[in-house]
């Protein structure tokens, strides 16, 4: 992989982790989906393209940095959150409504350092290019 | 140009190219939990290889190192500082050969451009 690359695997990543922190918060007042069960806010799970003792030592092991990938998208393992509206169409035997466990500052503070990482990696990405472009100016005529 | 300043540079371009990789992984892994930033070293090794010759420079490898554990967590804008330190050292160096080779072709062909 080269720098354009690695950079641009986190850009993607980033990206995605925007989306289901989005996603969540869309979904803060979902009572029912459309398979008829509650919605569970969800985390994007990352992690290094490459193991971490592999890119250490020397170049000789054939080892780059593959930059991050998404290892997966799990639910959230917490309760959900009950609330007692008897009036509420899809309230339980008991009166109560439940809500996803979405947690609003969380949601918030995980979105500002994705974007923030989405930045940083849009800066190194053309630093990159920038570098790149001024290696073809090698032996140029001038 | 003398082999060894040609080698010197080589060397070096191969060296920074290595380290731009690695600090873009780590930007890439802002995110990451408990992710480690690495570091990559070659300039000791390549100023002692120096004077040795050309044999002993082309043998440098550049070394991949991690930051200490207890270096706390990554920080973005140093890491941000430190891509475009090597971003502009490796234009200066490329700019460098460059001129060598402008000044080669120009006593090649005897001062007619």
């Amino acid at each position: 992989m080269n720098a354009v690359e690695i950079s641009r695997s986190a850009l993607d990543v980033e990206w995605r982790r925007l989306e289901v922190s989005a996603q969540n918060l869309a979904n803060i007042n979902t009572t029912r989906t459309a398979d008829g069960g509650t919605y569970r806010p969800m985390r994007l799970l990352t992690g290094p393209g490459v193991s971490f003792d592999a890119m250490l030592g020397t170049r000789e092991f054939g080892i780059t940095p593959q930059g991050v990938t998404v290892l997966g998208v799990e639910p959230i393992a917490d309760a959900a959150r009950r609330a007692y509206e008897p009036t509420h169409p899809h309230a339980d035997a008991d009166g109560f409504v439940t809500y996803p466990n979405v947690d609003h500052a969380a949601e918030m503070t995980l979105m500002i350092r994705a974007s923030r990482a989405y930045e940083a990696n849009l800066a190194a990405l053309s630093m990159a290019q920038d570098m790149y472009a001024r290696a073809l100016d090698i032996g140029r005529q001038s | 140009m003398d082999p060894i300043s040609a080698a010197l540079i080589d060397k070096a371009l191969e060296g920074l190219n290595q380290r731009y990789l690695f600090i873009a992984q780590n930007i890439a892994n802002a995110n990451t939990p408990d992710y480690r930033p690495v570091r990559v070293e070659f300039e000791g090794a390549l100023r002692a290889a120096a004077a040795r010759g050309v044999d002993a420079i082309d043998a440098v490898e550049p070394r991949v190192v991690a930051e200490a554990e207890d270096a706390g967590p990554m920080r973005l804008d140093l890491e941000l500082a430190a891509a475009a330190q090597t971003a502009s050292r490796y234009r200066t160096l490329v700019d460098l050969m460059g001129r060598q080779m402008a000044l080669h072709r120009s006593v090649v062909s005897g001062g007619r451009s």
